[in-house]
């Protein structure tokens, strides 16, 4: 009788196990992908997607790297650590063949430099990195880096971006240096300008919670993503995004599965539901981060086509940089962002 | 007892022949052996040996064995001399010591008030101070932050009366952290002191009151000494883990204020340096744990002189 109870126990959640539906495990920054499209994709595919967020790429790969590469089955990593997770064989190679909605994509977004041919990766939005900001203050905006790190320019609160590569990405553009330097001495003035601001601000904070500090009043100015700051400009009128005229930060954020994915079909399936070029379109009208679905184009939003944070104008797209991978190099950024973080 | 004491005597040692002895200790102390050499002894060496290992160009975990994560512990690293980490290590003992010494403080008059309730009121007292361990750390500390924001009753108060001043908030900041700090942790403090205070026997305060001693001298010579082994439970479970607390100073300091456990997080995390990261929890667990042996080695004498 004993033994048949200890079966049943065994048994019984085995088999409610494979009655379950198919599941997908998706880990994606926080708000960024439209729950609807989600629930559409559970329904069509009778699956059930579980939709775990990150908040920075490293904490992200970090993740992946420790045991996530067999626990989770799409990842959406940034262009700058695509090499370094190929590097790690944290990616499994796209089977193209799955993906018949490939030809939607904007030419101008395939082959890039950190994925040729798209062996790894299909691109899934792109942005920039800029401040976002309230308008009605009695402290005059300047749309410089200036506005976070001059002492005489910048507001009484203000939030600095909790990610290494963006905020001392910005420290080097202020002071007209390549986002990608590894030069110790300008990496130190880098620092330096961070060392500086950093008593002075409210906190480190990712994009999406810097937005939500700007919007409740609580700090007058954070350094966002471009999707954050449009989301931000439509629910408050008296707040701006802009991408500051010593240049910025563009990036892709790419679409791919982890090499040792649980359920590597429907990953796949996933993957082309959205390349969809409506199901991307609908994507970019919630999260308000430009698209590199050419399909998807006619059915984004035309307010969304003609506003500036989202789609820059060529003149300040000229003024864009990619990150790159740095390879060894990275430890000096990780050991300065350790100094940074704990002076 | 001496009943039958000659077959007592007998299934004695029957129960302690060498097989049924061994037997009986493998069953009842293997189980705990078991788990403490899988999950304890086996996970510490794995980081003292990574301790001692190199970070691969992309965070792995690689050879040569090296010392450099302990000399930059020590502060020397890529960008030069940099006091930076003894600091951190200093700052979180400090935080520790703060916070159990103010949990302390708060936890002493309210053992002994609860121990001197009559009997139905001890238990809902107790039952009160545990309450708050119904609601998950993460959504208390955030209460606090909500609590400490500058639109808030809290801090509108103390703006009205100019402890504050116009517009400004208690979050985030080093005072918000020692809040959120002692409200964690005071229950550790509170109920192994409880236990002590309620075993106290107070005829020698009162001898001592006869004898002539002033409250301080009854307190320090009649009671202190009997609620010692409760004091030292209660320092010890509020002492370690708020020196390696992490998520209070992060979410009530502002993620500014870096302590050890934000150090150690941060390197296994974001960082991807999984070598430096075993160093710092290695020098970490030594220095607790040298300070523990310190404590046990003085403490037998001066317990029993004082008992």
């Amino acid at each position: 009788m004993r033994s048949l109870i200890i079966l049943a126990t065994v048994l019984l959640p085995l088999c409610t196990a494979l009655a379950e539906p198919k599941a997908l495990n998706l880990y994606i920054w926080s708000e960024y992908i439209d729950p609807q499209v989600v629930t559409r994709f559970e329904k069509e595919f009778d699956a059930k997607v579980t939709v775990d967020v990150y908040e920075d790429a490293e904490s992200m790969l970090a993740k992946i790297q420790s045991g996530g590469v067999s626990l989770y089955d799409v990842v959406v990593p940034p262009d700058h650590l695509v090499p370094a997770m190929i590097k790690l064989k944290l990616l499994a190679p796209l089977i193209h063949e799955r993906l018949t909605n490939f030809k939607n994509l904007d030419p101008a977004f395939l082959s890039p430099p950190y994925d040729p041919g798209n062996t790894y990766t299909v691109p899934y939005q792109w942005g920039t990195v800029g401040i976002f900001a309230r308008t009605n203050a009695s402290h005059p905006l300047s749309f410089s880096w200036g506005f976070i790190f001059d002492p005489k320019l910048r507001p009484e609160s203000f939030v600095l971006i909790d990610s290494v590569r963006d905020l001392l990405g910005a420290a080097l553009k202020y002071r007209g240096h390549s986002l990608n330097s590894t030069d110790p001495a300008q990496l130190k003035e880098a620092r330096q300008l961070i060392l500086e601001a950093k008593p002075k601000s409210l906190s480190f904070e990712g994009s999406v919670a810097g937005k939500n500090r700007v919007l409740a009043r609580a700090a007058r100015a954070a350094m966002v993503y471009s999707g954050e700051g449009a989301r931000g400009m439509k629910e408050d009128k008296e707040t701006v995004y802009f991408i500051p005229e010593e240049g910025s930060q563009i990036w892709v954020d790419n679409l791919a599965i982890t090499a040792k994915a649980p359920h590597r079909e429907l990953a796949e399936r996933f993957i082309n539901f959205i390349l969809d070029a409506k199901v991307g379109a609908q994507i970019s009208n919630f999260n308000q981060f430009s698209t590199p679905n050419q399909a998807a184009l006619p059915y984004i939003r035309p307010e969304d086509l003609k506003n500036p944070a989202i789609y820059p104008p060529e003149a300040v797209r000229k003024k864009l940089e990619f990150l790159s991978d740095l390879g060894a190099k990275t430890r000096l950024y990780d050991e300065i962002w350790t100094q940074v973080k704990s002076r | 007892m001496n009943a039958d004491p000659q077959t007592n005597d007998r299934s004695l040692t029957g129960a302690l022949t060498r097989n049924g002895h061994w037997w009986r200790s493998a069953l009842t102390s293997g189980p705990g052996l078991a788990w403490l050499t899988a999950f304890l002894l086996i996970p510490l060496l794995a980081i003292v040996t990574i301790s001692f290992l190199t970070r691969g160009e992309y965070g792995e975990i690689e050879r040569p064995f090296t010392f450099d994560n302990y000399q930059r512990l020590l502060g020397f690293g890529l960008l030069g001399f940099d006091p930076l980490y003894p600091t951190i290590l200093v700052r979180s003992l400090i935080l520790g010591l703060t916070t159990a010494g103010l949990c302390l403080f708060a936890a002493l008059p309210l053992a002994f008030f609860i121990a001197r309730l009559p009997g139905g009121w001890k238990t809902a007292a107790l039952i009160l101070v545990v309450v708050p361990f119904w609601t998950n750390l993460l959504i208390r500390t955030y209460a606090w932050q909500i609590l400490f924001s500058s639109e808030s009753w809290l801090c509108r108060t103390a703006q009205a009366l100019g402890w504050l001043s116009p517009g400004t908030a208690l979050y985030p900041g080093f005072l918000a952290v020692l809040v959120g700090m002692v409200c964690d942790f005071l229950p550790f403090m509170v109920l192994p002191l409880y236990a002590s205070v309620e075993k106290i026997d107070w005829t020698l305060a009162e001898a001592a009151v006869d004898l002539g001693a002033n409250p301080w001298q009854v307190f320090r010579h009649a009671l202190l000494p009997q609620i010692i082994p409760g004091l030292s439970a209660g320092w010890v479970l509020v002492f370690l883990p708020a020196t390696g607390q992490f998520v209070i100073p992060d979410l009530l300091g502002g993620a500014k204020t870096t302590m050890l456990g934000n150090l150690i997080q941060q390197q296994f995390g974001p960082s991807r340096d999984w070598p430096f990261g075993a160093a710092i929890s290695f020098v970490a667990l030594l220095l607790v744990v040298g300070g523990l042996w310190l404590r046990a080695r003085n403490a037998p004498e001066k317990d029993g002189g004082l008992m």
